[in-house]
């Protein structure tokens, strides 16, 4: 499966920081359209507007989390299938089993690399 | 007092019964519990010849207990959880805020550099260009520090602000206590350094400190 670097990506994260170091790193990789949001319902709004052929989002948001981000994602008949990689701090087991659960496609701990970030999307889109 | 008389029993019989009561339904504020020995004491027989060996003990025990509780309040109010809950916490708070804002800060300038170092390295023949590209992803690696540094410090300040509500459960319990304190032991200096010890602060907050331009008034 080949990857179009011009598939339209959401970064979702509450911290500018955060969404601007995915973003370089995203463009590094080759992607060139990025979108942010800075909280779930944000996501959620933009997922709904258009269509995005990957979603990247952050746990720890407020007030409506990653998790339920893809809650949301997973109980929408024209999303489910979108992937969706969780990039957290969020490390503890029983939160990648909940997430898997609730059907992630991957799931990456921060801090991470380019090199991490190229192996999960590789795994979630196939190879580029 | 005495307690030959059945109102005495009866009365000691009720206070037990609401202590239990209160007891079992756990609304027994810890400042309440010397009174209440203190009341139950008040049942110990002024003729040590009328009481059981078993009353003895008992009053015994409850008078110890007393003492204890007694000496408890005051070893807390010692403490000072005032000055805790009214200084030490909010500045520590305050240090690790300051500490976050800073780091996010700096990581915004480190990533704008390197933002005009990719646009620079566009310019540049391939080989080259790779080399600064290469250097600058790295650089955004290391970046990810400031996100955990600062969800960690949040962590902290939440523990600092739960140490805070349960000091101030302390303040509430042993307020008579802590003013009697510390009218008996008026406070010296907040900070006994001298000299160039004294000078030793650190960085200061936002606005406590002086700023660059009002130093440079002092030299013009």
């Amino acid at each position: 499966m080949s990857v179009d670097p011009n598939m339209p990506i959401l970064i979702v994260d509450d911290y500018k920081t955060m969404l601007r170091i995915i973003r370089n790193l995203l463009r590094q990789l080759n992607f060139t359209n990025i979108e942010e949001a800075t909280d779930g319902s944000m996501a959620l709004r933009k997922l709904r507007e258009k269509p995005f052929s990957l979603v990247i989002s952050d746990w720890n948001m407020e007030p409506m989390t990653g998790l339920q981000l893809l809650k949301e994602v997973r109980a929408d008949a024209k999303l489910k299938d979108l992937p969706f990689i969780m990039i957290t701090a969020e490390a503890k087991t029983e939160n990648v089993v909940m997430a898997k659960k609730a059907g992630v496609s991957n799931y990456i701990v921060k801090p991470f690399n380019a090199e991490t970030l190229k192996g999960k999307l590789t795994t979630v889109l196939g190879d580029f | 007092m005495s307690r030959d008389t059945a109102v005495d029993d009866r009365q000691l019989r009720d206070l037990l019964t609401q202590l239990k009561k209160r007891l079992e339904k756990g609304d027994l504020k810890i400042e309440e519990v010397s009174g209440l020995v203190e009341s139950l004491a008040k049942y110990l027989p002024a003729d040590a010849k009328t009481t059981s060996q078993d009353e003895k003990r008992l009053f015994g025990e409850l008078d110890e207990l007393s003492n204890i509780i007694r000496k408890m309040k005051s070893e807390i109010a010692s403490l000072r959880p005032d000055d805790i809950k009214a200084e030490y916490i909010p500045n520590a708070t305050d240090e690790l805020d300051a500490i976050v804002d800073a780091t996010a800060g700096a990581t915004h300038e480190i990533l704008d550099a390197m933002d005009s170092l990719e646009e620079f390295a566009a310019s540049l023949p391939p080989e080259q260009a790779e080399v600064v590209t290469n250097a600058t992803m790295r650089v955004y690696e290391a970046c990810n520090f400031q996100d955990i540094t600062g969800q960690r410090t949040t962590k902290v300040i939440k523990a600092l602000k739960a140490i805070e509500e349960r000091v101030e459960g302390l303040v509430t319990a042993f307020g008579a206590e802590i003013a009697r304190y510390a009218e008996a032991h008026p406070r010296k200096a907040k900070d006994e350094r001298k000299g160039d010890d004294a000078l030793l602060n650190g960085p200061q907050l936002e606005g406590k400190g002086v700023s660059q331009a009002d130093i440079d008034a002092m030299f013009n």
